[in-house]
């Protein structure tokens, strides 16, 4: 299990290890998350059953732990949906066993409070992925960079993903700015510094302690932070204690990535009034745990250091030890916005092999739907919906029940469930949401269509068309 | 001189530059001894290094620009010509009244002799690098950027933080792909923090800092960086260089880049008198390889191991008496004599010097032709030139400047002894901080751990406002003299010359940005700026630089102006500066800041200010430099004992306490005047 050669197995060997299991791992999707960086979609289905081509959000998750060799997960998600999800998952027809928890439907209940909510069911380290990753990463190098140091909390950080020249984001233009979070990367992947730049003003007031321990290092402001964390046992221990902390990212991250610095003595002495809340009394490893003995052991009698040209022990002594994995070349969105949730279904089927049914060229047409298209291309067509002839359907995902009314031009968009497209209509590069209505004669470009709205006729472009009254407040 | 730029070979001539003095008083002591390229580490001249790799790495021409003691350098050159002309040309350029960096290199841009890239080392460089292989990595980052203008050679050397080098350290901010520079600040000394401009981050896919490299004073530059040092005055020294040009990056359109030496080679400049033991033991340890003992240059090449283990080594005309002993780390000089039961450690002994018996050297630097007697016990301590040490002297960390005779058997300790003009010998004490940087080599670890405290405290990152407050005020208040020295400067400039505001307000920033100083502290430091200008304006022998401690030291002769004169001119200058005051004290923190300077500037001048106060601060609220509001709620404040300049002895405290509620009684009618004006205003709102 203990894997300090990794990089230097060959695939075979690789693939040996991955079939083991990762069994000193439990895996949790959250997924309760509610989609409000994107609630013109969310407003009429729960962010996690979104479909990506055709699929629901949580597939992917899922499929990502299962290829990456779990054999079980705990899903997250919110009580009021909880049912949906089973049902949802079964169908999915996966390997991977899932153990839906619901958690209370509330504002303020973050990724934090969740998992202390969850955290009986919780007996080793954990590995956190969220729903809406969508990748063909590997986790297992990730995994053993956290095994190899003993790592407190290990990150997974991916390029921004490459956007299409052609790719125009759905709905109206706006000027979204994309959160930047800095993200300070030491010698052997130590991170030392986690930000967001929206906290600060001009300056970054950075601590003179990192540059004594840490000469030399990074500071990333472009990369994707997936949301994926290895969290050492202990740190939730210490969440479930220190009910102040509500979100990962957010709060309980920064906070043991500043810790790395912090003198555990000091700390001890500073908490003293309120010892539940120093981080070190988590962090130290209780003696008496046959594991730790021999991995003591281990590490005092390894000669390996993690930094050159200084005479510190390895590690500097630290007992938090925070990394962050950054992956290269590898496809990565986090499908939280209207941008990147289009741009994982435009490239969802190039990246994964989805199942395919049917027997037109680059489709997929279920066995029980109705489809006497003309012009099929690269299009999902899911059970149960019915296409009329005399349509032209390209580069398209078309849920349960869709129905496609004869003269109508498709290419580009998403239409989810129980959606009708009348006559005569052209729809690109759009996102109709489940049970809308689009009359005779429309025509949408880079549209957005909410949950069961009803377009009457005309041009739109670049428009969002929802009952107002639907839809959440974007904060 | 040929017009075109062709070598013996038919190539394009690679050229270096080598700028003798440093214009500094880092070696001090020895500054004004040798010109900086002439101080001889391991009894030879930094020259003699510096021109071994130049023809080592294929240089065809070298320019040396000497400055001072031409006639010293001019003996000195001699030798060298001899033995480096065969392989590259050597130019010597001498100017006896050039004093500054940027001035040599202004002289260099009229001779006008370089024609390409080339290569610039400074008087103290050390390195052992093929100097070709870096320059074509400037010439590859050129055909990227044909704006770079220069390439600095850093030297990696790991973890500084143990080191004697520690109070040397500089942070780096690069961009990590291309290697640009983007700022280059000094480290905060121990575990204090510092501030990163976050537009770095934004503008930077991914920011490099690092804090473990030690500039070379290997630049390479393109022809370009001379223009720069010629148009612009100011540019006085290569530091100043490369700030303005980084802060200014889109004025100048000129980038400047990085590059580590390779593992492999060794640089290091004697920037300091740490960097020149260190320099010391890094040669005889043979870390500068082929520049070692027994290989290269010439004046090493006679030199023959005593000790391998050891690292000691001896000239083979020195003589070793009976029983005298070689420790690690030292090396004997030419035709030096070592009497017999002799012992030397860490130490070198320079050319034709004679130790007696029984001496002992520990730590110590012997310039050539010193003759110590029997029974000496020398530590720590620096012997220039043709000193005389009598039998059974101790010296602890001493320094005898050159020619001196100590006849008298007696002890000194932490001593500098010279022959002042009197042709007397004069003792001076040398303070305990330039013992440490002089003379120490080992530094104690218990120091290392004094002041650690939790530096992360768990504000640090989320609130800019609070770490701000919280920035220790002691460690702000050298660059704060700094930053307000030169604020005056460029107001007197603006002043004098008529500029316009806007560039004078540029200026500002970018000393504000070169010494990280606060957005607080440069409102208080402009208007203490202002309120100082009219003292200057009669003073015809101002000093070009330094006006601020020219007015600290004179400060009486300037004074000599009357309230009046002195109000009079203030009001002049308040209203040609009134664009500056706008922009920095407008806001209202900045108010306070300005009022609180105005207050401790009364502190201190009395008599010049407080006549006039009320006049003054009508003046401001006139010009809607200060709000109504600011004025009435500084009023209404107490004497504040915790003013960033006030001093903390009691009775001092008291005597200011005395002149503010004087300064306060000063002005009551001017606030009285104010509140009615207030309710003036308010009554006809309301009516």
């Amino acid at each position: 299990m203990f894997d300090l050669y990794w990089y230097e197995k060959s695939e075979e060997e690789k693939m040996k290890i991955k079939k083991m299991g990762h069994s000193d791992f439990q895996a949790v999707v959250l997924a309760g998350g509610k989609g409000s960086r994107m609630t013109e979609l969310t407003a009429g289905k729960p962010k996690c059953l979104l479909p990506i081509a055709n699929l629901p959000m949580i597939y992917y998750p899922l499929h990502f732990l299962e290829r990456s060799g779990f054999n079980d997960a705990i899903v997250v998600v919110s009580e009021t949906v909880k049912t949906d999800v089973i049902s949802a998952i079964e169908k999915l027809n996966l390997k991977i066993q899932c153990d839906v928890v619901g958690v209370e439907d509330s504002e303020d209940i973050g990724t934090a409070d969740s998992l202390r909510i969850i955290h009986e069911k919780i007996h080793k380290d954990l590995l956190i992925v969220p729903t809406d990753l969508i990748t063909d990463i590997d986790i297992s190098e990730t995994l053993n960079l956290y095994r190899s140091h003993d790592a407190s909390i290990t990150g997974l950080y991916t390029e921004q993903p490459k956007i299409p020249e052609d790719f125009i984001r759905p709905g109206p233009k706006s000027k979204q700015k994309p959160e930047t979070d800095l993200i300070g990367v030491g010698e052997t992947s130590r991170l030392l510094f986690l930000a967001s730049a929206s906290d600060f003003e001009e300056y970054i007031c950075m601590s003179g302690a990192l540059t004594e321990k840490h000469p030399t290092f990074v500071i990333h402001s472009h990369l994707v932070d997936t949301h994926v964390y290895m969290i050492s046992k202990w740190v939730l221990k210490f969440l479930v204690q220190n009910k102040s902390f509500s979100t990962l990212k957010g709060e309980l991250l920064p906070y043991i990535v500043r810790k790395q610095m912090s003198n555990p003595q000091q700390e001890e002495e500073k908490s003293m009034e309120n010892p539940e809340n120093n981080v070190f009394k988590y962090a130290c490893k209780p003696k008496n745990e046959k594991k730790t003995d021999f991995e003591k052991c281990v590490r005092d009698w390894s000669s390996y250091n993690d930094h050159k040209n200084s005479l510190d022990n390895a590690y500097h002594d630290d007992i938090i030890r925070c990394y962050a994995h950054i992956i290269q070349g590898k496809t990565c969105i986090r499908a939280n916005t209207v941008q990147t949730y289009s741009l994982s279904n435009a490239i969802a089927t190039d990246i994964f092999e989805l199942k395919k049914e049917g027997n037109v060229e680059n489709s997929s047409i279920s066995s029980k739907a109705v489809v006497k298209c003309t012009q099929l291309q690269n299009c999902r067509i899911d059970d149960n919906a019915q296409v009329s002839e005399k349509t032209s359907l390209k580069n398209s995902y078309f849920s349960y029940n869709v129905v496609v009314k004869p003269k109508t031009r498709i290419q580009k968009s998403v239409l989810m469930n129980d959606v009708v497209v009348n006559e005569k209509c052209v729809i690109e590069n759009s996102i109709i949401c489940n049970g809308a209505i689009i009359e005779d004669d429309t025509v949408l470009k880079n549209c957005i269509v909410g949950a069961n709205f009803t377009v009457s006729s005309g041009d739109h472009d670049q428009e969002v068309l929802t009952d107002t009254d639907g839809l959440m407040e974007i904060e | 001189m040929g017009t075109k730029s062709k070598g013996y070979e038919g190539q394009e001539c690679l050229q270096a530059l080598l700028i003798a003095d440093n214009f500094n008083d880092n070696l001090s002591y020895a500054n004004n001894i040798y010109p900086d390229a002439l101080m001889p580490v391991v009894n030879t001249p930094m020259l003699e290094y510096a021109l071994q790799t130049l023809c080592t790495s294929g240089v065809q021409e070298v320019f040396l620009y000497f400055s001072r003691q031409i006639d010293y350098v001019k003996s000195c050159l001699k030798p060298l010509k001899k033995q480096f002309g065969d392989w590259i040309k050597i130019t010597p350029i001498f100017s006896d009244g050039c004093r500054t960096f940027g001035d040599a290199m202004r002289h260099i841009d009229t001779i006008g002799c370089i024609r390409n890239d080339f290569i610039l080392l400074r008087g103290s460089a050390f390195t052992n690098a093929d100097l070709k292989d870096l320059m074509n990595v400037h010439k590859a980052k050129k055909r990227e950027d044909k704006n770079a203008a220069m390439t600095m050679v850093l030297k990696d050397f790991g973890n500084l933080k143990d080191t004697t080098l520690r109070h040397e350290r500089h942070i780096l901010y690069s961009n990590n792909n291309t290697k640009q520079v983007l700022q280059i600040i000094k480290h905060p000394p121990g575990n204090n923090n510092f501030h990163m401009p976050l537009q770095f981050f934004l503008s930077n896919q991914s920011v490099t800092i690092k804090s473990d490299a030690v500039d070379t004073h290997v630049y390479l530059c393109s022809q370009s960086v001379l223009s720069l040092f010629s148009d612009n005055f100011d540019f006085q020294t290569i530091e100043d260089f490369i700030r303005i040009i980084l802060i200014n990056e889109e004025l100048y359109n000129t980038r400047i880049y990085w590059q580590p030496l390779l593992p492999t080679d060794f640089a290091l400049p004697i920037q300091s008198w740490r960097a020149y033991r260190l320099l010391t033991k890094f040669i005889l340890r043979r870390h500068g390889h082929p520049l070692a003992p027994d290989s290269r240059p010439k004046s090493l090449r006679e030199y023959v191991f005593t000790n391998v283990l050891d690292m000691s080594y001896k000239h083979h005309s020195a003589l070793l008496s009976n029983g005298a002993s070689i420790g690690k780390d030292s090396i004997i000089g030419e035709s030096s004599e070592l009497g017999e039961n002799s012992a030397v450690n860490t130490s070198v002994i320079g050319a034709n010097c004679v130790i007696g018996k029984k001496v002992s050297l520990v730590n110590t630097l012997v310039f050539s032709g010193a003759k110590v007697g029997d029974s000496c016990v020398i530590k720590n301590s620096i012997i220039f030139e043709n000193c005389t040490i009598s039998a059974q002297t101790k010296l602890t960390n001493c320094i005898i400047m050159p020619n001196v005779m100590l006849n008298k058997i007696e002890n000194y300790e932490n001593t500098v002894l010279e022959i002042a003009l009197n042709n007397q010998l004069s003792e001076k004490k040398l303070e305990d901080l330039e013992i440490y940087k002089i003379l120490s080599t080992e530094i104690s670890y218990a120091e290392k751990y004094d002041d650690f405290e939790d530096p992360h405290n768990d504000h640090c990152h989320s609130d800019t406002s609070s770490t701000r407050a919280s920035t220790p005020t002691a460690i702000l208040e050298d660059d704060d003299e700094n930053f307000l020295s030169e604020v005056i400067e460029s107001l007197h400039r603006g002043y004098q010359d008529k500029l316009e505001c806007g560039p004078l307000i540029i200026e500002i920033n970018c000393s504000r940005f070169a010494y990280d100083i606060p957005l607080n502290h440069v409102s208080y430091n402009v208007m203490k700026a202002i309120l100082i200008l009219p003292f200057l304006q009669n003073e015809k022998h101002l000093p070009c630089a330094n006006i601020y401690r020219f007015y600290k030291m004179k400060k009486e002769e300037i004074m000599s102006i009357t309230a009046t004169e002195y109000f009079k001119s203030l009001k002049k200058i308040l209203t040609y500066f009134k664009p500056i005051l706008v922009n920095y004290i407008k806001p209202e923190i900045g108010q306070e800041d300005c009022l609180q300077a105005i207050e401790d500037f009364v502190y201190s001048n009395k008599k010049y200010i407080m006549p006039y106060l009320k006049n003054l601060l009508h003046l401001l609220y006139n010009d809607d430099v200060l709000s109504e509001q600011v004025i009435l709620d500084w009023y209404e404040q107490e004497y504040k004992s915790d003013s960033p300049n006030a001093e903390n002895t009691s009775d001092i405290t008291e005597s200011l306490e005395k002149i503010a509620i004087q300064l306060r009684k000063e002005i009551t009618p001017f606030i009285t005047w104010l509140q009615e004006a207030e309710e003036d205003s308010s009554d006809e709102d309301s009516s």
